[in-house]
């Protein structure tokens, strides 16, 4: 018998359409046949998965625009009765939800989707007021919490026996709840006896996937993070993070490689040198400057007011925020510090800011494989989300040119595997079980 | 026009309603996590327009003594956590009202608003749930609790909680996303209803982000019986599910119900009373007799006295004499609505434990009927025109093969006496119920 392990490739999600319907549509259900039917297509072209973004609030500024107007794992749930492959990500925020009851909706969702779920841990910068006491907790103790909530979560999938659940040659089940463990966990923020109510779902547990990046976020994602989401706009900075995230990672005894790391793909893709030269001015004749301040303060942390300053100057270094003193958006404050002191003006920051922080780049759809190519080559880039799908004015540029141009360089996978979303991120498998003593 | 169909949901159980069903050669003791399972038993009960079907939860394992968990079916360690669930079966029906449980200890009620928001949404209007307070103290366990919240506060939280659900499904008028991309605007202010909510157990600004729900409002039900639950149902619920034995507490436990509305301002017929029935049916009454025969030799003793301890948390019943009168026990800190049933049932009928929990054993409290189609219609239509049940809860003991008998033989008669429906009355789970469309106080309504 040979084994061969297949060759690296760049892992492809897509975002997942809304289930929500929108004004104009023809029934309530349309908006689930649309989402439904993004991710049929998603699955044709053998995109690795679908990704939901999330946020626990209606954005007073508009920033956000409709992100949180559906529940993640809700939409997925129905979307994984409309495929049979594709990976489906959810973002849930360790800050609100308590560890028990989201445990048994992944392990639910993973079991429903034959295998096909990951989690996207965030800890919330937003959305307090909806929760609790209404407050939310400086970020040293969101992180403190969502490494306590990660933990446990991996405590109680790993603590119940594979065998506690077998299949009869009949396909019935049979379960022996004396496999299924307490984990009695006793930490700082949670109090959780166990055990994990449902059986072992396919993939042991979900895919870890993890976002933020501050250096509270980075030394989460090192040590739990099977990947790791961040904004990168620049390769430079793609590589040093990803320097530092796995060399923190090896100080867990993570396996060489991982976290993989996954960017947010914000392009533009045009025919021709003219072509992109053209959408890109078009884009940017679009943007809506005054609603622009508002977001490019959110992208310093909310807490400043831009309005009256000339947009074509650069913005005072003075208008940094103090890092050590930000509750929210350390990781954007970061990347927009960084413009503010190479001198940007406000016009360009603003047009930085409709990316909101994410890798930014105009081009063919070989120029934009090239850009791939070179951060994937580097080991800084893994998963790559892309943009495009569903949108008339992009789709026939993705799917009959930059995927056939990634194909065509064997970048990016042409086909499926057996073993679930883990196997298709090409991730390894989970560490073996410590098994109870029978 | 309400009065004239009885309202039917199949309450799904992994294998059936019978303790013992699990073991029965037509079950799958697997059925707790298939979801082919649950596909199946809502098509075969929208084919049959059923009004919803219904998903019970326990938010972890409730005991652990293993030598019972690991002889049931049906100890909450081997299902799906209902919502998700729920959201899976929309993508597989088109009709059928789809109702899970939530427990409102447990839970942050901005985080289901949104999930039931969202289902009603990708249902086209169909999302119900079923709020309990939830009565152990190892599913609080698993929540940062040592022990329970006692039985008042758990009510007073699951009363604030669907004030909570009900404010923020109000959030949104019906078109208050208004998506003008020429004038830039996203959402309507005008039209946005901030909750600003600040009560003993929550704070919840608000607004909630998703659009108005199809429904409005998704349909609440609620299934507690005692004093407590009843006043929460009376003010906070559209839909009751209750366990009645005769038809005289069914009645009552109806209109109790319904002057407790009555009192609040609220139209009465504006909350349906749905009691359980397990109907054990067959051709005769002889083969039905059998069929649940069959079943009661498939309780394990262990079962048997764990099924009926449940009323008295943290009272070992297995040292009692099995086949001696009932004890005098006191009252714990469980459901004490069952409690005080069982009791009642015992009393009544002179019963020992033993003979308890085989009486109990099938329908677990629930009125149980076995016999022909007609004698189950016969019970149906007893309490619906007494008026103690405005619909049932079907409760099979054996699924999916005892849903299909109910479809099979019961159903037919049901319609024959017309009062059962052949088609869906609307689109919606409201529609079917006849619940009113718009349940927002009319103060609160902007007019577009």
């Amino acid at each position: 018998m040979t084994s061969r392990t297949p060759p690296r490739r760049l892992k492809t999600l897509v975002g997942a359409a809304s289930v929500i319907h929108v004004p104009g549509d023809a029934s309530p259900r349309s908006a689930m046949g649309r989402a439904a039917d993004l991710a049929r297509r998603a699955e044709a072209e053998k995109i690795t998965g679908l990704f939901t973004a999330d946020v626990l609030q209606v954005d007073p500024t508009g920033v956000v625009g409709t992100t949180g107007s559906q529940e993640p794992l809700i939409a997925l749930a129905a979307l994984s009765q409309a495929t049979d492959h594709i990976g489906l990500v959810a973002t849930v925020s360790t800050s609100f939800t308590e560890p028990y009851n989201l445990a048994r909706q992944l392990a639910t969702l993973d079991h429903v989707s034959g295998g096909r779920v990951a989690w996207n841990a965030v800890t919330s910068s937003t959305g307090e007021e909806n929760f609790g006491d209404g407050t939310l907790p400086d970020p040293v103790t969101r992180y403190a919490r969502a490494s306590e909530f990660v933990g446990l979560l991996q405590a109680l999938f790993d603590a119940n026996d594979p065998q506690a659940g077998s299949r009869a040659p009949s396909g019935a089940l049979r379960l022996d709840p004396r496999r299924l463990h307490a984990i009695d966990h006793h930490g700082a923020h949670f109090r959780v006896q166990g055990p994990l109510n449902i059986p072992v779902p396919p993939q042991g547990r979900p895919v870890q996937f993890q976002a933020g990046q501050s250096a509270e976020g980075i030394t989460l994602g090192a040590r739990y993070a099977e990947a790791v989401y961040t904004s990168q706009p620049e390769t430079e900075g793609a590589v040093a993070f990803a320097t530092e995230l796995r060399r923190q990672a090896r100080g867990f005894g993570r396996v060489s490689g991982l976290p993989l790391i996954m960017n947010s793909f914000h392009a533009i893709i045009g025919e021709s040198d003219a072509d992109v030269a053209r959408r890109l001015r078009l884009k940017h004749e679009a943007v809506d400057y005054e609603q622009g301040r508002i977001k490019l303060a959110d992208m310093l942390g909310g807490d400043l007011d831009l309005s009256g300053l000339p947009l074509d100057r650069p913005l005072p270094e003075s208008l940094i925020p103090d890092l050590a003193e930000a509750r929210r958006r350390r990781g954007r404050i970061e990347i927009f510090a960084r413009y503010i002191r190479q001198g940007l003006s406000l016009r360009e920051l603003i047009l930085q800011a409709q990316e909101t922080g994410h890798w930014s780049v105009a081009g063919t759809p070989e120029q934009l494989a090239d850009k791939l190519e070179e951060r994937f080559r580097l080991n800084a880039l893994d998963i790559i989300s892309l943009h495009g799908l569903g949108n008339p004015d992009q789709e026939d540029l993705l799917l009959n040119g930059l995927l056939p141009e990634l194909r065509r360089r064997d970048l990016i996978d042409t086909d499926y595997v057996e073993g679930g979303f883990r196997a298709n991120l090409g991730l390894p498998p989970l560490p073996a079980r410590q098994e109870a003593a029978a | 026009m309400s009065r004239k169909f009885l309202r039917l949901g199949l309450f799904a159980y992994p294998a059936g309603h019978h303790i013992g069903a699990w073991r029965h050669p037509d079950s799958n003791p697997g059925a707790g996590i298939s979801f082919d399972y649950y596909r199946d038993l809502a098509q075969l009960a929208e084919a049959a327009k059923f009004d919803l079907i219904f998903l019970a939860d326990g938010a972890g394992q409730r005991s652990d003594n293993d030598e019972v968990l690991s002889r049931t079916a049906h100890s909450y360690v081997a299902q799906f956590e209902p919502v998700t669930l729920l959201s899976a079966l929309a993508v597989s029906t088109r009709r059928i009202g789809l109702v899970a449980t939530i427990s409102s200890s447990f839970n942050e009620p901005y985080h289901i608003a949104r999930k039931f928001a969202s289902i009603d949404h990708l249902s086209g209007g169909r999302a119900g749930l079923n709020l309990v307070t939830s009565a152990s103290d190892w599913e609080a366990r698993n929540f940062g609790l040592p022990q329970h919240l006692a039985h008042a506060d758990r009510y007073q939280r699951a009363g604030e909680f669907a004030d909570v659900l009900n404010g923020l499904w109000d959030s949104w008028d019906d078109g208050a996303f208004v998506h003008d991309k020429a004038d830039g605007r996203f959402f309507d202010p005008a039209r946005r209803h901030v909750l600003n909510h600040a009560g003993a157990h929550f704070t919840v600004r608000g607004p909630l982000n998703v659009p108005r729900p199809p429904q409005g409002r998704p349909v609440i039900v609620q299934a507690g019986s005692s004093p407590a639950g009843r006043d929460l149902a009376a003010r906070t619920s559209e839909v009751v599910f209750t366990a009645q034995q005769t038809i005289e507490e069914a009645a009552g436990f109806a209109a109790d119900l319904r002057a407790r509305a009555g009192a609040l301002g609220r139209d009465p017929d504006h909350l349906k009373v749905m009691p359980g029935i397990f109907p054990v049916v067959a051709p005769t009454r002889d083969e039905a007799q059998a069929k649940f025969e069959q079943l009661q030799g498939l309780i394990h003793p262990a079962i048997g006295l764990d099924l009926i301890s449940g009323g008295w948390v943290g009272t070992d019943l297995s040292h009692y004499d099995l086949d001696g009168p009932l004890p005098e026990l006191p009252p714990g800190n469980g459901s004490q609505s069952r409690q005080q049933l069982l009791f009642d049932l015992a009393r009544r009928e002179g019963l020992t434990l033993r003979q308890l929990y085989l009486r109990v054993a099938g329908a677990r409290g629930h009125l149980q009927v076995i016999g022909t189609p007609a004698d189950i219609a016969d019970a149906m239509q007893e309490r619906f025109e007494s008026g103690g049940a405005d619909g049932f809860n079907i409760m099979p003991p054996l699924l999916p093969g005892g849903l299909r008998d109910f479809v099979e033989l019961v159903l037919p008669e049901l319609r024959r006496r017309g009062i059962a429906r052949t088609e869906y009355d609307g689109a919606t789970l409201r529609d079917n119920l006849g619940l009113p469309q718009d349940t927002r106080p009319a103060s609160e309504r902007t007019e577009q």
